[in-house]
């Protein structure tokens, strides 16, 4: 099929505006994308600065977050393990990335730090109902911090990612030595 | 050439001289017959002329017999390079003994050369002279050593057979069956072309031998009713080709009618099990009318025939005791009985219905009195005859009459009480009541001329003229008193105990429910619950067991109609009403509720009322089956109702009619005309008027404005057959012998209808065609009836624009808030009632998400509901094809089949039914109507050219601009656009198919702005928009049209290039791979989105403004309400304000909703204002250039409007195509089978088995509930990441009662090992077509 030869085709013909800029493409719909999160992303900006202000001065314990550098799109976040968990005690990095129609849209989560757990993937894909159909517009960074905190000490064990972890589960003693093993602090 | 020619002639003398020399010697005579073949073979026509054909004509078959050597092998080349030149002399040849001779020497068989070339000479002569080939034997002759001449040979004998058999007379038929035990022989042959060849050759001998049984009996003896079934068994009828398969059920009739021992052996092959096979499979098609019509013929063939029981034949006895000696048998045509009740109850044609009658009076006079129980209980036998009673066509009626008869003797007393309860008495009763009032009025008239034309010998096989038909005047209402008399007396009184029962719940049902739309609810929740309880008690306990007469006659169709129209549909003044808002809502409401109460079932395995509901109204429309006539002009079916003769035209003329139009008396006005014009079969009042106006207006009215139609409509003939565009304002008055003719019914029909008012039959001589029809026209008065109503409409209509929900624009709302149809059909039809509430609860069923997610929001907004996440719709609409009526699209399907429909015959109850209820005709049915009516000109177009295709070469590298300029350039063409590559070798379909899905593809490609999800979709390598939920425009702000790169003009370019597109494809018959959502289908159909709509193309957007509008409805009824401060309202416990959302468009913050809008913050206090402006831009106004682009691109092919007549989902499969959304092949290359599963083990096995059986909605069904989207990316399930995976689900308890579920995260399909494959497709179904809650949208 043409699928391959033809990235750059449909730019370079009877649109001017695009004839004038031929290697357009994948790569300035990119471009468009970041300069959309500029100056006048300011919805979500705005939101997000709020939110940013709310956690600040919030001070839920064992969760935070901040923007990832200059882009407010992009987030780091922190959770610790619960006391009286097999997490007690650790500490796992967690990417944001939060899309242009936020927040009717939910923003892409993923543990940084390798998560022994049966809901989370070794690529750190987390599996949330609330990050996935059962978003609702009313959800905030907050919510969701606290959400994948609670779910580290009550997994979901129905509908592993993880099989090894969910098999592991009720033996806690075993399942702690698994955590420890595979967690790796930045 | 002189030269030639002298010396061709030269040595045809020698030839000549040599050939009479007799005392020469063989090789003398081979040489000069070898010179003669050659002159022959390669001589022109001029040769042909100086031929002395005289002197070879006797002397050649002379030498065939008795020449020695190879003289006579060159004899019969040369008698066969003769007639292969001039084919005349073949008939010459065969008057000197030539045939005798060839086959003579074709019997000896010396040598298989010469025997070949005597085929060859026999070959041409049979075709000039069959008969005498026939009476020498030549048929048998050439069949003697099939097996022994080669393949190419093998046909040619098998054409010399056909020729000689395709006419002879009565007496060489003995002469004929000699070929039969060699053509029986053949039967066996495993060759299809020498089998279809034999089995024509078979047939014709059949139809020759005139169902002489002597003959027939000789055919049976040859094994033929043996090797033909062995044909048909195990599906072989499948594989068969149609013809054959028409021949060898014609064989079988013919012999099943004259011999018993062939209906033995056919019931001992268990012909019964295969007819019912057959018969379902015709039924269901819908097509074949003839196939039908033959496998009823042969099925009453099988039985001996009653009506000639009073003198029993030899034959009659015979069949008698071939079924009465073997119970079996009669079981076996006892199982047939509810498969041709089926076919009965779908027949569009009189004459079916007939055959299939008589063979059901044949089966139950065989039956057990048990087993007409059993049938009775299955399809209703009862209920069908009361139809059949109420139809016109007294044939029919007396063959009725006669089953009913027969089921009161076979179990008087079960029958009695089923004939009362389904209406049969009733009927009866009707009939007998009809037929006394006739007689006294053709007593005072004097005997009504027009008589039906008489199907009483259809099924005998003698064909004698001077039969007369069997039911003479007196003879239904002898028969329907006689059945009275005798059986229906006694103990009716006291059943009409039931009757009453079903009436008086019903009608309470109703008065109830309209008490119960009027209190609020709230008020008492003990009768609350009480009325529902009892609603779905009788929805769903009594109605299934309501029998259909006791449906109609109490009304209920008319009680729902005046409930849910809050009694517009009794009270056409509440069309005036002023508080139309308030109409609105109150019909609204009661359309929930019912939608409510129909959807609703208490456990998987129960039918949904509604479906019983529609079932029900389905069989009583069938009942008006002659409201609905099919107007056939095709010879082939002399016999049937209303039948008109085909008009001789030996020119290319289209068919028209001549029309005089002459002024009305009491008209004074108007000029007169008085000029006879030729019109269309197409042609209507409405048209006509257009045309006739101008002419006869001078005198009032400006001329000069009507110029230009009336020169259009001498010019061409077209101008005159269209059918009108809209509803004009019709100024003028048209009648035929007094009466007034319907604006949009054709003169044709009219004329045809009012010539046999009141008669169901008609035959018309053919001077209908060239005698004048008169039509009297006058002005129309202006009514005041009509400006009333135009004030209501224009009241409406500014309603309407204020309407934010679509299903109160959609026709089916204003149905059944005016209580009326739309468009003139008679209201005092007795179908109307039924096409009316079918129509409401079509609609009804399509927008059952939209009605019940606007209940629930009310709900939350009077504080029913508590919780936002409440808001969820858990019923689904019932299959649309729940709708279709069979009978309906029969006829359509006749109707269409007639070589009439073309020119424009096409009755007005079609056109009625296709444009007001297409849900009752099959998506087929349509499609083809489509085809023939949308693209007249096309599709004749097409048949005139159909080898004209347009070629159009285009080049890879810039296929979008070359696509341009193509569509731009031939878009509207009639012709076929073929499309090639340039530099590529390849042409036909498949470059064309190529470009198309090329095209498909360019055109989602991320960064063009045409698609919702362009944004999000950049991140994937393959540069193409996926939306999970399918392709809908992507909204542009009017006030910034253009960004750094792209610009509005360019997107909107690209929309009509997708117009022009999409419109060749359907016209062309191409597919397209782009997966367009649902809502944007409904656009293209012209429909309109609203709120609701939002959720199927993007589900969070959607619940999220869904649950928004939630709010504001509820601040409004606070405020209005109570005196409760709204102000403490919250979103989920989140302060609107701390959403942070302004006036942009959600994703889209250049998108400003309002001027300044991303300054504009949004609060409790202007959130309607947000949420309207939102819907608007996502469906309205931000998608308007977009949309008008790409409608402006179909028009420029065809008119869009045409396209209106599908839904969204056929409209995709006409588009797309039913290509899978995956490789059926290759599933298992795509899935993964773990944690307990692999390939082998059985349920994966089941499971792929079931998946490929699926269909493209399954499908996406399938993929909606696995991975959350019924979309799947380009490429298919193989570009599914992470991949799907089928796991066993751990099963604590019975395995057989969970069900599948899943992990969306990880596309994990938890599939517990189900002990059968039924079972487990059961379940499946359940699962992706119910646990879908809330997602379920169509």
């Amino acid at each position: 099929m043409a699928r391959g030869e033809n990235t750059d085709a449909h730019g370079t013909g009877n649109v001017p505006a695009a004839a004038a800029a031929p290697a357009a493409g994948p790569a300035a719909a990119k471009q468009a994308g970041a300069g959309a999160r500029g100056a006048e992303g300011q919805s979500v900006v705005r939101r997000l600065q709020s939110e940013l202000m709310a956690l600040m001065m919030g001070g839920d314990p064992g969760v935070s977050a901040f923007p990832d550098g200059d882009n407010i799109f992009q987030w780091v976040g922190t959770i610790a393990g619960s006391a009286a968990t097999a997490y007690e005690g650790t500490s796992y990095r967690l990417s944001l990335a939060f899309p242009a129609d936020y927040p009717y849209k939910p923003p892409k989560v993923r543990f940084e730090t390798p998560c022994f757990h049966p809901n989370v993937d070794a690529h750190g894909n987390i599996c949330l109902d609330i990050l996935q159909d059962k978003w609702s517009s009313a959800y905030d960074v907050r919510t969701i911090l606290l959400s994948i905190q609670s779910l580290l000490g009550e997994p979901n064990n129905d509908s592993p990612l993880n099989t090894q972890a969910a098999a592991l589960w009720p033996n806690q003693q075993e399942f702690r030595k698994m955590v420890e093993k595979l967690y790796k602090p930045a | 050439m002189e030269e030639a020619m002298e010396s061709e002639m030269a040595v045809m003398q020698y030839v000549v001289v040599e050939l009479k020399n007799e005392g020469a010697g063989a090789g003398a005579h081979v040489a000069a017959l070898a010179a003669l073949c050659d002159v022959l073979a390669v001589a022109g026509d001029h040769l042909f002329y100086a031929f002395p054909i005289t002197e070879f004509v006797g002397r050649l078959p002379q030498l065939v017999a008795a020449g020695e050597g190879d003289v006579p092998l060159f004899a019969a080349r040369a008698i066969a390079e003769a007639c292969e030149g001039v084919p005349l002399w073949a008939a010459s040849f065969a008057r000197y003994g030539a045939v005798e001779a060839l086959r003579d020497k074709l019997l000896a068989i010396d040598c298989i050369e010469l025997a070949e070339e005597c085929l060859r000479a026999l070959g041409i002569i049979c075709k000039e002279c069959p008969k005498e080939c026939l009476r020498q034997g030549v048929a048998a002759a050439v069949l003697q050593f099939f097996d022994f001449v080669s393949m190419n040979k093998q046909k040619l004998v098998l054409k010399i057979v056909a020729n000689v058999l395709s006419d002879f007379d009565a007496k060489d038929v003995d002469k004929a069956m000699e070929a039969a035990p060699a053509l029986c022989n053949l039967l066996k042959s495993s060759d299809k072309t020498i089998l279809d060849s034999a089995v024509s050759c078979l047939g014709m001998v059949s139809d020759g031998a005139g169902g002489s049984a002597k003959h027939m009996e000789k055919l049976y003896e040859l094994n033929a009713v043996d090797s033909m079934m062995r044909l048909l068994e195990n599906n072989g009828w499948k594989s068969l080709s149609d013809e054959t398969l028409s021949h060898i059920l014609g064989l079988l009739k013919d012999l099943a009618s004259v011999s018993a021992r062939a209906v033995k052996s056919l019931f001992e092959l268990n012909i019964c099990d295969l007819l019912k096979q057959m018969l379902t499979y015709y039924t269901s098609s819908h097509s074949d009318h003839d196939k039908v019509q033959t496998l009823v013929e042969l099925i009453y063939h099988l039985m001996p025939p009653l009506e000639m029981c009073d003198h029993p034949t030899e034959l009659i006895i015979a069949k008698k005791n071939v079924i009465i000696e073997q119970s079996r048998y009669v079981k076996q045509i006892a199982s047939i009985l509810t498969f041709i009740i089926q076919v009965a109850k779908s027949a569009a044609l009189s004459s079916i219905c007939y055959s299939c009658v008589v063979a059901i009076r044949n089966i139950v006079e065989l039956s057990t009195p048990s087993s007409l129980v059993e049938v009775q209980k299955t399809v209703n036998l009862s209920s069908l005859l009361a139809g059949w009673l109420a139809r016109k066509n007294r044939h029919i009626i007396f063959q009725m009459l006669n089953v009913s008869k027969t089921l009161l003797k076979k179990h008087q007393k079960f029958f009695v009480e089923t004939f009362i309860r389904e209406g049969v008495k009733h009927a009866i009763d009707t009939i007998v009541a009809q037929e006394k009032d006739a007689k006294s009025n053709r007593k005072q008239k004097g005997n009504n001329n027009l008589q039906e034309s008489c199907l009483c010998f259809d099924l005998d096989l003698e064909t004698s003229t001077n039969n007369t038909c069997r039911i003479d005047k007196g003879a239904i209402l002898k028969l329907s008193e006689d059945i009275k008399r005798n059986f229906l007396v006694e103990g009716s009184a006291k059943s009409h105990h039931r009757f009453g029962c079903a009436f008086k719940s019903i009608k309470d049902f109703f008065s109830r429910l309209n008490y119960h739309a009027k209190a609020p609810p709230a008020k008492d929740q003990d009768l609350c619950k009480q009325l529902s309880d009892f609603s779905r008690q009788l929805l769903s306990d009594e109605l299934p067991s309501t029998s259909n007469f006791e449906f109609v006659q109490s009304g209920s169709v008319k009680h729902l109609a005046g409930y849910l129209s809050n009694g517009a549909y009794f009270n056409s003044n509440l069309r005036n009403c002023q508080d139309l808002i308030g109409q609105l809502n109150e019909v609204k409401n009661r359309l929930q509720k019912f939608t409510h109460l129909a959807l609703t079932v208490d456990n998987e395995s129960s039918v949904k009322p509604l479906g019983i509901l529609v079932e029900k109204l389905i069989d009583a429309l069938h009942v008006w089956y002659d409201s609905f006539p099919v107007i056939l002009a095709d010879e082939q079916y002399t016999r049937e109702s209303t039948m008109i003769p085909l008009r001789d035209s030996g020119t290319e003329q289209p068919t028209s009619l001549y029309i005089k139009f002459s002024r009305s008396s009491r008209e004074e006005e108007l000029d007169h005309y008085g000029r006879i014009l030729p019109v269309d079969l197409s042609s209507t009042p409405e048209s006509i008027e257009e045309v006739l106006l101008p002419e006869i207006c001078k005198r009032t009215c400006n001329e000069s404005a009507y110029k230009e139609t009336i020169q259009e409509a001498n010019g061409s003939r077209t101008s005159v057959g269209l059918r009108g565009d809209g509803p004009k304002s019709s100024r003028l008055k048209f009648s035929y012998k007094g009466t007034h003719l319907q604006s949009s019914a054709t003169f044709f029909e009219s004329i045809l209808r009012s010539m046999h008012e009141g008669q169901t039959d008609l035959q018309i001589d053919p001077s209908f065609w060239d005698k004048e029809h008169k039509i009297k026209y006058r002005r129309r008065n202006k009514s005041k009836k009509i400006s009333s109503q135009s004030s209501y409409n224009t009241q409406l209509s500014r309603v309407h624009e204020k309407l934010e929900m679509s299903l109160l624009k959609d026709p089916f709302f204003s149905t059944i808030f005016i209580g009326k149809l739309p468009g003139d059909l008679d209201e005092s039809d007795p179908s109307y009632n039924f096409l009316f509430m079918l129509k409401v609860l079509e609609g009804l069923n399509r927008f059952s998400y939209h009605l019940s997610m606007d209940e629930k929001l009310c709900k939350f907004a009077e504080g029913y509901l508590q919780e936002l996440d409440d808001l969820m719709v858990t019923i689904s609409p019932i299959p649309r094809d729940q709708f279709v009526s069979s009978l309906l699209t029969n006829k359509l399907e006749q109707q269409m089949q007639d070589t009439l429909f073309g020119d424009g015959l096409i009755p007005s109850w079609c056109i009625y039914l296709v444009e007001t209820c297409p849900f009752l005709l099959s998506f087929e049915a349509r499609w083809k109507y489509f085809c023939l009516t949308a693209h007249h000109s096309f599709m004749t177009g097409e048949v005139s050219s159909s080898t004209e295709t347009k070629k159009y070469s285009v080049i890879r590298s810039k296929i979008l601009e070359d696509a341009v300029s193509m569509l731009n350039k031939h878009g509207s063409d009639t012709k076929f656009i073929e499309v090639e590559f340039d530099g590529e070798a390849g042409t036909g379909r498949g470059p064309t198919f190529e470009f198309y899905t090329t095209v498909s593809h360019e055109l989602q490609r991320v960064g063009l702005g045409m698609w919702r999800e362009d944004n999000t979709s950049q991140d994937c390598e393959a540069g193409f928009v996926h939306a999970p939920f399918g392709l809908f425009p992507q909204p542009w702000s009017s006030a910034k049209t253009s960004t750094r790169w792209i610009s509005l003009s360019d997107v909107v370019q690209k929309f009509k290039l997708l117009g022009q597109l999409v419109a060749r494809a359907v016209l062309d018959g191409r597919v397209l791979d782009i997966p367009l959502s649902k809502a944007f289908y409904k656009l293209m159909l012209d429909q309109e989105l609203d709120i609701y709509d939002i959720s199927s193309f993007d589900p969070k957007l959607g619940k999220t403004v869904i649950e928004f509008q939630a709010l504001v409805k509820r601040k409004k009824f606070l405020e209005e309400r109570t005196s409760k401060p709204a102000a403490d309202l919250s979103y989920k416990n989140v302060r609107l304000e701390d959403l942070c959302l302004d006036f942009t468009l959600p994703g889209n913050p250049e998108y400003e909703l309002v001027p300044g809008g991303s300054e504009k913050m949004v609060t409790l206090d202007n959130l309607e204002e947000y949420v309207s402006s939102v819907v608007d831009a996502t469906l309205k106004s931000g998608i308007a250039n977009q949309m008008e682009a790409f409608k402006a691109g179909i028009n420029e092919v065809f008119a869009l409007k045409t396209l209106r007549l599908f839904s969204e989902d056929e409209m995709e499969r006409i588009l797309c195509g039913e290509q899978d959304s995956w490789a059926s092949n290759k599933l298992e290359d795509h899935i993964d089978f773990d944690h307990g599963y692999d390939t082998n083990s059985p349920p994966v096995i089941s499971f792929l088995e079931i998946l490929r059986e699926f269909g493209r909605e399954d499908q996406r069904a399938f993929m909606h509930f696995t991975t959350g989207a019924p979309q799947l990316p380009l490429g298919g399930l193989a570009s599914l990441n992470p991949k799907l995976t089928v796991v066993r689900k751990q099963c604590d308890g019975k395995v057989d009662d969970e069900l599948p579920s899943v992990n969306t995260c990880r596309h994990f399909f938890k599939l517990p090992p189900y002990s059968s494959k039924e079972i487990m497709r059961q379940k499946l179904k359940y699962v992706i077509k119910e646990g879908l809650g809330s997602f379920q949208l169509s």
